[in-house]
């Protein structure tokens, strides 16, 4: 009699899986088919579901078809999705280590693209200020060509003032607030707590205040010899910091009121993580098996090369002692 | 209604005018006009013309601008006219007996004068032209002084206007007879535009040159209130912002904007800014902001006044050939004036705009390209080092001379060189056509004397501009010196393939280089170690045996005298020496 065995966890990491717009704007734009594209992008929930579409369009081929549809109809949400392609190409040259890991041929490049992008991307918000997509990718020009912590600012009033809880936005303002973009990690913080106090209940955005902690204990290693694991469990067994996970988790994706609305995986993910290494591994389990099949990776970047393999450990270490 | 008549041979422009009467003489005649020996002539002549007035119960005064002087009054009919006839016979006989006085004075009034955003622009685009540079006036002569009013200060080259209650009285406007001078050609300097530059800290000017029209004076109100709403009422980036529409030749008018900005958010004031000028250009413009504009400018030509005020305009249009146009006119142009008109300005002022950005900040991102401070590449040639320890190098060719201060560099073309600055001390500023300076402090650099007479050479005399002699204090030494300092030790011979008669050619024979105080020093410690030994070896063999001791002194002279020799030599350059150290920071003030 042999055992049966359970077949092995295998977590969708795909995008398009979890989230009906982002396959139905992947799907229209890799067959170049511009009327279904608007269609999809037409039907899009909210803006955040627009923007991770638009996360998966990029690569010389959709480059050229989008190039394609603004010579022919130069319109804002084909020069969104020009501007949003080029914003990739530009990182796909940089790569994504510490400014000094960046050669100068790579980074005249990185910076030509992504003038090419603000420019494309500026002429859309011209002929519509109130496309928000546009201005949301504004804010990774932004970053990238180092405009200043107040015109990234400017760009980021704008946009929350079409729609005041896009994370999409949040999570780019973010990142530029940090002290590696030239702004410094307690004002990050506060944006993020802010940000999180400011949302519904059972919203994805107070996920901010783990990205937050996740820019501090990476901030922690930049000049120490501390090790990435030693930084997390040393700050994420902080009193104080575990307490605001719990609180942020508890506004969020403990929530009854908590929906699968865009970046809803993310916001699982990464809260699943959190929660873990703040030792709640009960409410970290209840997270893991909501995400059903579904994955998202991006807070396993700060933790191990391999961010898959660490989520997938962390699944199962989870499972066992929630 | 305006009239125009001849009073002496000078054209003159009348309207009615309700209140105080107003009137002035204008000329065509202004700083962008003057060679280089002349450049401050202008002003000069200005300020001389209206020296005998002293102070008066009524106003008036004088400007100098690019193309025109223009002087101006107000007060009884009596006073304007009698104004403007004192003005004319006092340019008939300047005071010249207070030319240096006057000097003083222009020059107590540029050291208090910043330049505006307007002479930058015109500097970016059209090189030293646009400047207003008075560096002739130290070299300014009697004859010079007069030479230039007399050539255009004249009645074929003026026009006077007069506005008053009733038509002036009769009246004399002694002016000599002349020839009209005609505009400028304005020479392009920079090769793509939209472009932009970095200038200033605080302040963000955008500048476009577009045809003469209602429309373009209508764009630039709509874009006044677009940005009073947008940077100042919306999100506070700016205090002060302001447009301006004003004709430049017979058939332009330049378009200017200008924002200020916060300590703090100057990146964010230049950021709103271009977005609003690029949603000027492709985006909607707001209806209420077009209905304003269009409605005052209406209203200013319903303004009973309106023909008197536009009186200086009408002496511009005159006397740079520009058409006229009657107040019905205007009223039926801005009957035309709708979206698309404006936005066909909006598209010609993107063909040449020119942006200003506070320094530390770019606009490359907006699709501006950076305009050249240099539009001629650097010369291959000579290079000469600078006596402080420094990548930058002067290189001195045949062509013209180039400071290479890697990765960047500055050239001055002989064949393009506006002129030059001299000082008695040897000091040499060069100015190309496209404003380029370039400074040689004969202190600063390994220069061989002959490179002096080269470069006066090169330049032709009358586009050199004596200046005073200047203090020795105000002479700058470098902060680390050798011993051979200025003196020519190091130093570089000048080019000798240039053409002939422009180089000395063979002069500056390189010179080998003096040794330093430390190298000294140790020849010196050597030298008296190897007395010392050999003076205790000579008093050992006198003690010893007198005959080696006399062998071990005759050969010991030498020896000694050379030490000594050596020691003098050396205590008098670780003086030099010392005296070349850089001083304390406190020391350096002056």
């Amino acid at each position: 009699m042999t055992a049966e065995s359970t077949p092995p966890f295998v977590p969708d990491f795909d995008p398009r899986s979890a989230y009906p717009t982002v396959a139905a704007v992947s799907a229209a734009a890799h067959a170049a088919d511009w009327p279904r594209l608007l269609q999809a992008c037409q039907s899009a929930p909210t803006w955040d579901d627009l923007l991770l579409g638009m996360d998966q369009v990029s690569g010389p081929d959709c480059e050229g078809f989008l190039q394609s549809i603004m010579a022919d109809q130069p319109n804002p949400v084909a020069a969104t999705f020009l501007g949003s392609a080029v914003i990739m190409d530009a990182w796909r040259i940089r790569g994504s280590g510490w400014g000094r890991t960046v050669g100068p041929e790579q980074a005249r490049q990185f910076l030509d693209r992504l003038n090419q992008a603000d420019q494309v991307l500026s002429w859309a918000c011209a002929v519509d200020p109130g496309y928000l997509p546009a201005w949301a990718h504004r804010l990774t020009t932004s970053k990238g060509l180092s405009l200043g912590q107040a015109e990234s600012r400017r760009r980021y009033d704008h946009i929350a003032q079409i729609d005041p809880h896009n994370y999409y936005a949040q999570t780019s303002m973010l990142s530029i607030l940090c002290a590696k973009w030239g702004g410094d990690n307690q004002t990050m913080h506060q944006f993020a707590i802010a940000c999180a106090e400011a949302a519904p209940v059972g919203s994805v955005n107070p996920t901010l205040v783990v990205l937050a902690h996740w820019e501090i204990v990476l901030e922690m290693t930049r000049n120490s010899e501390m090790s990435a694991r030693d930084a997390t469990v040393a700050h994420f067994n902080r009193h104080d910091v575990r307490a605001q996970i719990q609180w942020a988790a508890h506004k969020s994706v403990l929530s009854s009121a908590f929906t699968r609305r865009a970046h809803w995986v993310s916001a699982m993910s990464a809260f699943g993580l959190a929660l873990a290494l703040c030792g709640d591994w009960s409410a970290s389990k209840y997270c893991f098996l909501q995400l059903g099949p579904y994955a998202n990776s991006s807070s396993w970047n700060y933790l191990s090369p391999n961010p898959q393999a660490g989520f997938l450990a962390n699944r199962a270490q989870a499972l066992e002692l929630g | 209604m305006i009239t125009s008549t001849y009073v002496d041979g000078v054209r003159l422009l009348t309207a009615p005018t309700t209140g105080q009467a107003r009137g002035g003489i204008t000329f065509r005649v202004g700083y962008s006009d003057e060679p280089f020996q002349y450049t401050g002539a202008t002003h000069l002549v200005e300020h001389l013309a209206l020296h005998h007035l002293g102070q008066t119960d009524y106003h008036f005064n004088g400007t100098t601008a690019p193309y025109m002087t223009h002087f101006f009054s107000q007060g009884t009919p009596d006073e304007v006219t009698t104004f403007i006839t004192r003005v004319c016979q006092a340019l008939c006989d300047l005071p010249l007996d207070r030319l240096d006085l006057e000097k003083q004075v222009l020059r107590t009034e540029a050291d208090g004068r910043s330049p505006s955003m307007g002479e930058w622009m015109r500097t970016w685009r059209h090189g030293v032209s646009g400047q207003l540079s008075e560096w002739g006036l130290p070299g300014m002569t009697p004859a010079m002084v007069a030479d230039w009013t007399r050539r255009h200060f004249t009645r074929e080259n003026a026009v006077v206007w007069f506005a008053g209650p009733e038509a002036p009285p009769s009246w004399s406007l002694p002016l000599p007879s002349g020839v009209p001078l005609p505009m400028p050609v304005r020479r392009e300097m920079v090769d793509a535009y939209p472009a932009y530059f970095s200038q200033g800290s605080r302040t963000i000017g955008w500048q476009a040159i577009v045809g003469r029209s209602m429309a373009a004076s209508v764009y630039s109100d709509v874009l006044r209130r677009h940005m009073f709403r947008e940077l100042r009422q919306q999100h506070g980036y700016s205090y002060t912002v302001d447009t301006d529409y004003s004709p430049v030749d017979a058939q332009h008018a330049s378009l200017m904007c200008l924002a200020d900005s916060g300590a703090t958010t100057t990146d964010a004031a230049l950021g709103g800014f271009i977005d609003l000028m690029t949603q000027s250009r492709w985006g909607g413009l707001h209806a209420d902001d077009v209905a304003s504009a269009i409605g005052a400018a209406r209203r200013s030509l319903d303004d009973p006044d309106w023909e008197a005020l536009t009186l200086p305009s009408g002496c511009f249009d005159l006397l740079t050939g520009a058409p006229t146009s009657t107040r019905e006119e205007l009223l039926a142009e801005i009957e035309l004036i709708d979206d698309a008109a404006l936005h066909a300005v909006a598209e010609e002022a993107a063909r040449s705009a020119l942006l200003c950005v506070p320094v530390g900040l770019r606009a490359d991102w907006a699709g501006y390209a950076l305009a050249p401070t240099s539009i001629h590449g650097p010369v291959e040639g000579t290079e000469v080092a600078p006596v402080e320890p420094s990548t930058q190098r002067l290189v001195l060719s045949a062509q013209g001379i180039t400071v290479r201060t890697p990765p960047a560099s500055r050239t001055v073309r002989f064949d393009d060189c506006a002129g030059m600055l001299a000082w008695p001390d040897g000091a040499r500023r060069l100015v190309a056509m496209d404003a380029t300076t370039i400074h040689i402090e004969p202190t600063l650099w390994r220069l061989d004397p002959g490179v002096r007479a080269w470069i006066d050479q090169s330049i032709p005399a009358d586009k050199v501009a004596w200046q005073p002699a200047r203090s020795p204090d105000a002479i700058p030494v470098p902060a680390v010196e050798t011993v051979a300092g200025a003196s020519g030790a190091g130093a570089t011979p000048v080019p000798t393939s240039g053409t002939p008669g422009r180089g000395p050619g063979t002069t500056g024979t390189p010179v080998a280089p003096v040794r330093q105080p430390t190298v000294m020093m140790g020849v010196w410690i050597f030298l008296l170690v190897v007395s010392i030994v050999w003076l205790a070896w000579t008093i050992s063999g006198w003690v010893y045996d007198p005959n080696a001791g006399l062998g071990l002194t005759v050969l010991g002279v030498p020896i000694w005298m050379a030490t000594i020799w050596v020691s003098l030599a050396y205590r008098k350059r670780l003086r030099a020496w010392k005296q070349s150290v850089p001083r304390k920071p406190t020391d350096r003030r002056r």
